[in-house]
């Protein structure tokens, strides 16, 4: 270390000049570079020299989190007079990213007068998140907020929305609402109507938001981002128990969609899914489906999920998704998903046996990554498998990830899709323990009776990657 | 496209010429509106970058450039751009200086954004008195001086 630090030293000497170049830049270059700091960070580099004295007041931004300050009220006088001095040099606010904890429910408010500020003031980026707050304490956001011109991003994390009629915010590009309560329905969807340009979206429901069907009807939203969180102080079980909730999504530029949420409660109501979109349930990791037993295959909302994603090119799936489709799958013939093409998967060691079946239903799948989770069960009877049709006409590429303890198994998936896929051009196999060693598995592998004629394979260990 | 094919000589500040096509050209905004100004003539002298800054400028567009054309596997493209940026940037401070002086003159904003991260990266974290040394920023305050700016803002110096 000490060496290092020495050879350090010397090579600084070496240079042809040993100036301080930084503090030589122009101020509005520096701004740009604590503008890229925390406030925090930014303030610190004031003691530095009678140069960077003032040179953090330059930045157009704030970053703070009230945690990082003694107690709240030191917090809010620090907010109040930095808005202050914005006031007094008449100049701009771009930024506003504020992490709020009250030490007391009956802290004093301070979202609506700063929000306020800003908005009028030509904010392009707000960031509020107000950590843990009671329903009955939310913030309000201002009116004034609804009519920014100038916001680009906006993120709103628990406070509290009212209605209004004028909404306008004509360069809203990204807009995340996370568990906030709004005044209706309709508000909400009348709110996110009122973007143009807005493109992606993310919205996490909470339990008393006011919202059952949540419509997203957007002519230019590409990415939407669905997710639920269980309401204060509500147990897991609550969860389960919650209403089953509505989404209608209106939206014919929709490439990604993404849900986080129980699939069986939240309720699609037009089959909107385009088969271009790439549809990510890989977050989803509750679901109220499998304690209720076969009832489920009954249930709307199964029909609901697979009329969903049956036209989908392009699907991502969690492994509590993988739990349910492989439920369903027990209880009545699973649909055909003539569309899917590309398909992610994880799938619990115990359920690997019903692949074959899956795949059967997938005829014309091209690309398939299999993440291998909870090694609790070593599965035998891989050998046994059947051939689906897909693996006969149209699969090219299969990735494998094994997490610990399932290589095993991974070597004998990579052995099945070997053997069995005509028109295989890649496989990859990644593993994450040291049981095995990249050189012998490479040497495995290629052992193996290939049924098609090249295929590229490469195989990445937890250490090293090497290609063949 | 014959536009892409045609190709701009920029002229460093030793008289070195680095023939570049119009593209690349263009990631130099202040070039890119020069262009537009019906500037039409095939060399552009830029009389405060030196050749070896230049060259790496040039580097930097360049590759862009060519990820900005390739069609397809997008987020690839992307990651592999990010791999390359990280790379290009990290650089010893005076030629990560004399690249941000130069991105903030030519105007080429990508390069000037992750010149600024780096130095950022760079302070994060960091007590002031190692944000001195590695920058050879002379304090010169009092400590006297220095007490008074640490107690205005007291909060900032805790950890």
């Amino acid at each position: 270390m000490e060496e290092s630090k020495e050879k350090e030293k010397e090579a600084c000497q070496e240079l042809p000049s040993r100036r301080d170049m930084i503090s030589n830049l122009p101020d509005s270059l520096i701004s740009q570079m604590l503008s890229c700091l925390p406030t925090k960070e930014a303030v610190r580099t004031s003691v530095l020299s009678t140069r960077w004295k003032t040179l953090w007041l330059l930045v157009p931004s704030l970053r703070l989190a009230s945690h990082d300050f003694p107690d709240y009220n030191s917090f809010i006088s620090f907010v109040d007079k930095s808005l202050d001095l914005y006031r007094e040099e008449n100049s701009c606010l771009h930024n506003l990213e504020l992490v709020i904890r009250k030490d007391y429910d009956d802290d004093q408010c301070c979202v609506t007068r700063w929000v306020d500020y800003v908005a009028r003031h030509k904010v392009k980026h707000l960031d509020v998140e107000c950590v843990l707050v009671k329903r009955e304490f939310l913030e309000v956001v201002p009116l004034s907020l609804y009519l920014c011109e100038s916001l680009l991003y906006l993120r709103l994390h628990r406070v509290l929305l009212v209605g209004s009629e004028s909404v306008s915010l004509p360069r809203l590009k990204t807009m995340r609402l996370e568990q906030n309560v709004y005044p209706h329905e309709a508000f909400l969807q009348f709110f996110i109507s009122s973007c143009p340009v807005l493109e992606d979206l993310s919205i996490v429901r909470k339990d008393g938001d006011n919202v059952k069907v949540l419509r997203v009807h957007s002519q230019t939203v590409t990415s939407l981002t669905i997710g639920f969180e269980p309401g204060d102080g509500h147990m897991l079980y609550h969860y389960f128990d919650r209403e089953i909730l509505g989404i209608c999504i209106d939206s014919p530029r929709l490439k990604y969609l993404n849900i986080n949420d129980d699939v069986s409660k939240c309720h699609i109501l037009s089959s909107f899914i385009s088969p271009s979109v790439k549809v990510n349930l890989g977050g989803v990791r509750y679901m109220s489906y499998y304690s209720g037993g076969v009832v489920f295959s009954n249930q709307q909302v199964a029909s609901s999920f697979f009329s969903c994603i049956s036209s989908v090119k392009d699907l991502v799936i969690s492994e509590t998704i993988m739990k349910l489709i492989i439920f369903c799958m027990k209880v009545e013939p699973l649909p055909q998903f003539q569309d899917l093409s590309c398909l992610e998967a994880k799938v619990c060691l115990v359920d690997v046996d019903m692949l074959p079946t899956l795949l059967e239903s997938c005829m014309n799948l091209n690309s398939i990554i299999l993440e291998l989770t909870r090694p609790t069960v070593v599965t035998e009877q891989i050998t046994a498998w059947d051939v689906p049709q897909c693996l006969l006409s149209s699969l090219e590429f299969v990735e494998i990830k094994c997490c610990c303890k399932a290589e095993l198994v991974g070597m004998k998936l990579a052995k099945y899709f070997a053997e069995n896929s005509v028109f295989l051009k890649k496989l990859v196999l990644r593993w994450r323990g040291y049981v095995l060693e990249e050189d012998n598995v490479l040497k495995d592998l290629l052992e193996l009776s290939w049924r098609s004629s090249t295929c590229q394979i490469e195989v990445y260990g937890p250490l090293q990657m090497s290609i063949y | 496209m014959s536009e892409s094919n045609k190709k701009i000589s920029l002229i460093s500040s030793e008289g070195e010429a680095f023939e570049v096509s119009e593209a690349v050209a263009r990631e130099f905004e202040i070039v890119a509106h020069m262009l537009e100004d019906g500037c039409s003539g095939s060399s552009i002298p830029i009389t405060t970058v030196d050749s070896n800054i230049l060259g790496k400028v040039i580097e930097y567009c360049t590759k862009h450039v060519e990820v900005g054309n390739v069609e397809g596997n997008s987020e690839k493209a992307e990651k592999d751009l990010e791999e390359f940026d990280k790379r290009f940037i990290a650089v010893e401070m005076n030629t990560l200086f004399s690249l941000i002086l130069a991105a903030n003159y030519l105007n080429v904003k990508g390069l000037l954004n992750i010149g600024c991260q780096k130095v950022a990266d760079t302070i994060k974290d960091m007590k002031p008195e190692e944000v001195r040394s590695i920058f050879n920023i002379e304090n010169d305050y009092t400590p006297a001086e220095e007490e008074v700016v640490r107690k205005e803002n007291e909060w900032a110096f805790q950890p």
